[in-house]
């Protein structure tokens, strides 16, 4: 290849690079966030940066997604457990909607030993869900503990979510996502 | 300069090349090739993270059965150290699949929906041949020749090996190229035929794998791989078996042999396949286990729970059945309560699901879900 060409093609993979790291742009946290539809609101946790991108409504670390995060994310029902071919239904009761999504959870062969840690009822943004609380390991051997606040609403599963490992990380920022969670509420929308 | 880079890409393409003509070994103790011994090290890292992931099944006894039929097969020597050692993993999927080092994974589902020892020993025979025909190896040098270029000039980076290295063990899970299944299938048909297993029981095992895949509608189950497609491997083992010799005697099935250690597959597969949300596959393995053990408290559970989790048309009906007739039979056994509880209360009749909630929390007085059946309690002192 031509010196220039090679010059040319350099620069060019440099500006897409440049384009796609640019493409998430990250927000400081601190103030409360309303999705651009108006179908929630939440307090971003100070000193946290957030982006509504990543295939996410919402998600916020501190330290990086590697070593936390905080997610909301909603899914059609039809499609809202990925690893069964269970459909949940609008008529579900929390119970119901918590043990079809542990059930998703066990069938799940990415979560290494996975153990529930907690499954119990919980209002999630004024409506009745489910908070369930788990550890797996992953592939590479890393133990993470996460955090799940559901429930029905609008005719779709919403999932409020922190995920951190579950040396040190998990415990040291899981009063911020109980804080973050509580202030969660649906829009009108 | 263009001739040196020329000169170059065809030293690295040369150098990478190895041949994919690996014979089986046939004498214990035949020590690896270079390349074998590189794949060796990464099996055994899939093999620790496979072992240690919670999915392997601690069951002994059922490891010996399997052991037993894979050493009455007499297969041929592994090169190193490697010897057979079978364990099963909970998973409701078809699939079998061999490491090279001997080591066999067969799934709950694979063995939940044979029939037979005659049909597991066509499995296994199957799988055993992978690795003493050094299909894994084979495999990694035909992907590693495809990639040749690539891999020498990235050499000492790590990322390709790596990647490789990953490929060609994964090909013993989804399935090798169709002339090594087809050279595995024909090797392992020649084992049962040996060990005196009726060979009519190896086409029969993919049957039962064709049915499978078209009650759950996926093109071809997982088990083999996707190459040959089934219905030309029925063909291709009845070939096997119109060449074998006429009047010899029919052969062994083993069907209350391998019975005898199944009660605990048929349960966790049920188990498995409800988490999956395979309401069939779940009741199938479930109504298997009640057929073998009429009083199976965990087998007449799961079929409870698939008929109140599905939850169709008069499934709450059977669901409701079920779940006293459990009650019934195992007046200890907490779990029905609570079904018999959920359904009670979807039927809307209250004062018999809170009767029912009462009793699982008597039982269980720590149950996890105590917060969900408290809850529930309150429901059903509500008037509306």
């Amino acid at each position: 290849m031509p010196k220039q060409n090679l010059t040319l093609a350099s620069l060019l993979l440099g500006a897409l690079l440049l384009l796609l790291a640019g493409c998430e742009t990250w927000m400081k946290g601190g103030a409360v966030y309303s999705e651009s539809k108006g179908a929630f609101s939440i307090r971003a946790p100070d000193g946290w940066m957030y982006a509504t991108s990543f295939g996410h409504d919402f998600i916020a670390s501190k330290d990086g997604l590697i070593l936390q995060q905080i997610w909301i994310a909603h899914r059609e029902l039809k499609d809202a457990l990925p690893n069964s071919k269970r459909v949940l239904k609008d008529s579900l009761q929390p119970y119901e909607v918590a043990e079809a999504i542990v059930d998703d959870l066990r069938a799940d062969h990415a979560l290494l030993n996975l153990e529930i840690k907690e499954n119990v009822p919980a209002v999630v943004g004024g409506k009745p869900g489910f908070k369930i609380s788990y550890n797996f390991r992953t592939g590479e051997k890393l133990r993470l503990s996460e955090t799940a606040y559901g429930c029905i609403a609008g005719g779709k599963l919403w999932l409020l979510r922190y995920r951190a490992p579950s040396r040190y990380y998990f415990e040291r920022d899981a009063a911020t996502f109980e804080a973050t969670a509580k202030s969660f509420q649906f829009g009108k929308s | 300069m263009r001739r040196l880079a020329a000169l170059a890409a065809l030293l690295a393409w040369s150098s990478g090349c190895e041949t994919t003509n690996v014979a089986p070994v046939t004498q214990t103790g035949a020590t690896l090739d270079a390349d074998e011994q590189r794949l060796w090290a990464r099996v055994a890292e899939e093999r620790e993270r496979i072992d240690q992931s919670g999915f392997v099944a601690p069951w002994p006894e059922v490891e010996a059965y399997l052991d037993r039929v894979v050493a009455g097969l007499h297969p041929g020597p592994l090169p190193g150290a490697g010897h057979f050692k079978t364990k099963v993993l909970i998973d409701p999927t078809l699939n079998a699949f061999s490491l090279p080092d001997g080591t066999i994974y067969v799934h709950t589902g694979l063995l939940a929906r044979l029939d037979n020892e005659a049909q597991l020993a066509a499995v296994l025979g199957h799988e055993l041949t992978h690795a003493t025909h050094r299909h894994g190896l084979r495999n990694y040098r035909n992907l590693k020749n495809q990639s040749a270029l690539f891999v020498t000039l990235t050499v000492g980076t790590g990322g390709i090996a790596g990647l490789l290295g990953m490929f060609g063990i994964d090909a013993a899970i989804n399935g090798y190229s169709q002339d090594l299944e087809r050279e595995a299938d024909a090797g392992g048909f020649a084992l049962m035929v040996a060990a005196g297993y009726d060979p009519r029981e190896a086409p029969n095992a993919f049957r039962k794998l064709l049915e499978e895949s078209k009650r759950s509608k996926i093109k071809q189950p997982y088990f083999f791989g996707s190459h040959p497609k089934l219905d030309d491997r029925i063909a291709s083992y009845n070939g096997l078996i119109a060449r074998l010799p006429t009047g010899r005697p029919p052969g062994r099935i083993g069907t209350v042999e391998f019975e005898t250690v199944l009660l605990p597959v048929l349960d966790t597969n049920a188990e498995a396949a409800l988490h999956a949300g395979d309401f069939d596959a779940a009741r199938d393995s479930a109504e298997r286990a009640l057929k073998l053990h009429a009083d199976d408290p965990n087998a007449a559970f799961q079929v409870a729970e698939v008929f109140r989790k599905r939850a169709e048309k008069d499934d709450l009906d059977h669901a409701l059945t079920r779940y006293r007739d459990l009650a019934t039979a195992h007046p200890d056994f907490a779990e029905a309560y609570r079904g018999l509880g959920l359904t009670l209360l979807k039927r809307g009749d209250k004062p018999a699901a809170a009767a029912a909630f009462h009793r699982y929390l008597a039982l269980r007085p720590n149950a996890d879900d105590r917060a969900y059946i408290e809850s529930f309690l309150q429901q059903c002192q509500n008037k509306t």
